[in-house]
C-alpha cells in the first residue's frame, strides 16, 4: 500500500472494497433481527429498539477497542478484565474520590501506551503480554470491589438512560460510531497508517513513518475504548463487578471477525464492526425470544459464530488451499 | 529508526545463556520462590509438594497447548477449560463411583477429549475458521453439552482413583512423576519424530514446510487431537483430585495454559518449543499462589503478582529477533 502519497483514486478504491466487506455483517444482522421483529413486533417501537440495543453499547465499544488492536495485527486478551476493572473504578472509587478515579483511568491509558511501545521495542507478542495484564486488571478490580456492588454516579446512569427525541439514543450512538470509524479509518492519514502497520510494518517504516509512535497511539485508543465500554456498562447495570465482563474479550474478537476484520491485520471495516457487535448481542435476545433454555444459549451462540464464519470463509476462498 | 531504538531492539537485557535458554527463567523463579517460602513457613517442602500436586494438571494441558502453539501464529486452543469439565463430568458419571468402572472412565475421558480436538481440527481445516475462534466456539458448544447432560452437579470420583491421584512416592506425588515422564516422552516426540519436527517446521514457515513435503494436515490433526486428549485426561484426574467434577473446574486453565507455555520458553510465534520450561512455569505459578496464601495476601494481590511475574519474565526473555 502506498502510504506516502494519498491519491483520491486510492481512497475511492478502498471504500468500494469496504462496501463488499460489510455485506456479510449486514446479512447476519438482518438474519438475526428479522426473526426478532416477527416474534415480537413491538420491538419496532422507540422503547423496543432502546431496550434491544442498550446492552449492545458496551459490546460495540469493547469491539472497537479490539478492532484497533487487530487492525495493526495485535490482539488484546485483557479487555474483558479491563472493562470489569473500569466498572469497579467508576462504581466504587469515583463516588468516594473522583480525582483518584480519573487518575486511575488516565494511568490505564498510559499503561496501554507503554505496552504498545514495549511490544514494538522488545518485539513481544501482544497475546502473552495482555494475558499477563489480564491477571493484573482482575487483581486490581478484586482489591477495589471484591463482590458486585458499588454506587455508580447518577450522571453516568442517566446518560445511559437518556431519552433522545424520535430516534432512540442507542441507535443514534451506533450510527454516529459507525460513521466516525469510517471517517477515521478511511478518510484520515492515521487510518491509512493504521492499516499499513497491520498490512506491512516494514513498508510503513521505510516510508518514513514511526511504527513505534503509531503502535503507542493505537494502544492508547484501545485502552480508551476499553474505559468507555466499562463506563457504559457500569451505567447500564448500575453496579461495579470485578468479573462482569470476563467473556467480553473473546466475544469482541468474534465480533471483529464477524464484522470483516482479520487476525492478520490490515483489513477492517468500521461499519462491519458495529454491526458485528450488535449481531452478537442480538443473538442472545433472539434465543430468549425463541424460548430456548438459557442452558442452550451459549452453545447456540457458538454454533451461530461458526456458521457465519464458515459461510464467510467459503465466500472468501479463492479456489486454492489456505492454511490458516 | 533511531540509533537508541536500534540498540534496544537488538540487544537482550540479560546475559547470553539466559537469553538463549529462556526456560531457565522459570526454574530460577521456582528457586527464588522456594527460598521465600522457607523464610515464612516451617515446612517449605510440604508447600512445594502441594504446589507440584496442583501443577501436574497444568503441565498436562500445557503440553497440549504447547503442541498447538508450536504450529505457528494464531494457533491456540481455547477449548481446554470446558473440555476438562466435560471429560471430567462425563467420565465420573460413567464410572458411577465404583472402582470397577475406572478403566472405562479413563477411556471415556480420553475419547471425549480427542473428540473435541478432532472437531476443532475439522472446523479449522474444512471450515477455514481461525483456530482461536474455532476453538472458542467449540468450547461454547462443549460447555452447553456439559450443562445439559450433567447439570453442572458435583459428581463424586471412585475411591480407587481418588487414592491413586493422592499417592506419594518419596514425598513427591506419584502423578507428578508420571507427568514428568510423559513430558520427557513429549520432548522426544517433538525433537525426534517426523510429527514433532513437522509441527516445528510448520510453525516456522507453513508454506516452506508444505513444499518440503511435511504432511501439514496430518500434523495439525494430530496436534489438536492430542491437545484435546491431554485436556480430557486432565479432566478425569483433576476431578478425582479435587473431589468431584464441576462445570467451572477448568476455568483457570484458559489463560494459565498459554502462560506456562510462553513463560516456559516456547515461542508464541510457533516453531520453537520447550517442554522442560512448562514444568518449571507450572510449578512457579502454584508456588506463587501458595506463597501468597501463607503470607496472608488475598486473591486480588495474588492475581496482580501472577500478572507481574508473567509480564516480567516475558519482558526479560523477549528477544529482538524476528518473531513475526
Amino acid at each position: 500500500m502506498d502510504t506516502q502519497t494519498i491519491k483520491p483514486e486510492l481512497l475511492k478504491g478502498q471504500s468500494r472494497k469496504m462496501s463488499k466487506d460489510i455485506l456479510m455483517p449486514l446479512v447476519s444482522i438482518i438474519l438475526v433481527s428479522v426473526p426478532i421483529v416477527i416474534l415480537k413486533p413491538r420491538v419496532m417501537s422507540y422503547m423496543g429498539i432502546y431496550l434491544l440495543l442498550n446492552m449492545a453499547i458496551p459490546m460495540v465499544l469493547v469491539t472497537i477497542a479490539q478492532m484497533f488492536a487487530m487492525t495493526i495485527g495485535e490482539i488484546d486478551f485483557s479487555l474483558g478484565n479491563l472493562v470489569s476493572l473500569v466498572t469497579c473504578i467508576v462504581g466504587t472509587v469515583f463516588p468516594k474520590n473522583p480525582g483518584l478515579a480519573i487518575a486511575m483511568l488516565a494511568s490505564i491509558i498510559a499503561i496501554y501506551m507503554i505496552i504498545g511501545a514495549l511490544l514494538y521495542l522488545r518485539n513481544l507478542q501482544s497475546i502473552v503480554v495482555t494475558i499477563g495484564m489480564s491477571f493484573i486488571w482482575l487483581g486490581l478490580a478484586i482489591l477495589i470491589q471484591p463482590s458486585p456492588g458499588g454506587n455508580v454516579p447518577q450522571i453516568i446512569v442517566s446518560f445511559m438512560q437518556m431519552k433522545t427525541p424520535f430516534i432512540p439514543m442507542p441507535l443514534i450512538f451506533m450510527i454516529v460510531m459507525a460513521f466516525l470509524l469510517f471517517l477515521i479509518l478511511f478518510r484520515t492519514n492515521f487510518g491509512i497508517l493504521l492499516r499499513g502497520v497491520g498490512g506491512n510494518k516494514r513498508a510503513v517504516e521505510q516510508s518514513g513513518h514511526s511504527v513505534l509512535k503509531t503502535q503507542m497511539f493505537v494502544f492508547g485508543i484501545v485502552g480508551l475504548f476499553g474505559i468507555l465500554s466499562g463506563t457504559a456498562l457500569a451505567g447500564i447495570t448500575t453496579s461495579a463487578d470485578p468479573k462482569i465482563a470476563q467473556n467480553y474479550t473473546l466475544i469482541a474478537v468474534a465480533s471483529v471477525l464477524l464484522g470483516g476484520g482479520s487476525f492478520a491485520g490490515g483489513t477492517v471495516s468500521g461499519v462491519g464492526v458495529v454491526l458485528g457487535a450488535c449481531t452478537m448481542t442480538l443473538v442472545g435476545t433472539l434465543l430468549t425470544f425463541l424460548k430456548i433454555s438459557p442452558d442452550w444459549q451459549i452453545g447456540t451462540q457458538g454454533m451461530i459464530i461458526l456458521v457465519v464464519l464458515f459461510i464467510n470463509s467459503q465466500l472468501k476462498k479463492s479456489g486454492r488451499v489456505r492454511y490458516v | 529508526m533511531s540509533n537508541g531504538v536500534n540498540l534496544l531492539y537488538k540487544k537482550s537485557l540479560v546475559p547470553n545463556t539466559l537469553a538463549k535458554s529462556r526456560w531457565l527463567w522459570s526454574y530460577i523463579g521456582v528457586i527464588i520462590l522456594y527460598i521465600l517460602v522457607s523464610t515464612v513457613s516451617d515446612s517449605p517442602f510440604q508447600t512445594f509438594s502441594a504446589s507440584i500436586s496442583f501443577s501436574t494438571f497444568l503441565i498436562l494441558v500445557g503440553l497440549g497447548q504447547m503442541l498447538v502453539i508450536t504450529n505457528g501464529p494464531g494457533n491456540i486452543d481455547l477449548s481446554i477449560p470446558y473440555t476438562i469439565a466435560f471429560a471430567g463430568s462425563f467420565s465420573l458419571k460413567v464410572i458411577g463411583g465404583t472402582n470397577e468402572g475406572i478403566i472405562l472412565g479413563l477411556v471415556v475421558a480420553i475419547a471425549s477429549g480427542m473428540a473435541v480436538g478432532m472437531f476443532n481440527f475439522a472446523l479449522i481445516r474444512f471450515g477455514l475458521i481461525p483456530p482461536m475462534v474455532a476453538t472458542l466456539a467449540s468450547s461454547f458448544i462443549v460447555r452447553t453439552l456439559t450443562i445439559v447432560f450433567f447439570r453442572g452437579m458435583l459428581i463424586k470420583p471412585p475411591p480407587g482413583l481418588e487414592r491413586f491421584v493422592n499417592t506419594k512416592l518419596l514425598g513427591l506425588p506419584l502423578l507428578f512423576l508420571l507427568t514428568v515422564f510423559l513430558a520427557v516422552f513429549m520432548h522426544f516426540i517433538l525433537n525426534r519424530t517426523t510429527y514433532g519436527r513437522g509441527i516445528q517446521a510448520i510453525g516456522q514457515n507453513t508454506k516452506a514446510a508444505y513444499l518440503a513435503s511435511v504432511k501439514v494436515d496430518r500434523c495439525k490433526f494430530i496436534t489438536y487431537t492430542l491437545s484435546g486428549l491431554f485436556a480430557g485426561l486432565a479432566g478425569i484426574l483433576l476431578a478425582s483430585f479435587t473431589g468431584g467434577a464441576t462445570l467451572g473446574m477448568g476455568g483457570d486453565y484458559q489463560s494459565n495454559s498459554i502462560a506456562v507455555v510462553v513463560v516456559g520458553g516456547t515461542s508464541i510465534a510457533g516453531g520453537d518449543s520447550n517442554v522442560q520450561g512448562i514444568i518449571g512455569a507450572s510449578i512457579l505459578l502454584y508456588l506463587i499462589t501458595n506463597f501468597m496464601n501463607i503470607i496472608g495476601l488475598g486473591v486480588g494481590f495474588r492475581n496482580i503478582i501472577t500478572g507481574i511475574v508473567i509480564v516480567g519474565i516475558i519482558l526479560a526473555t523477549g528477544r529482538g529477533k524476528g518473531a513475526r
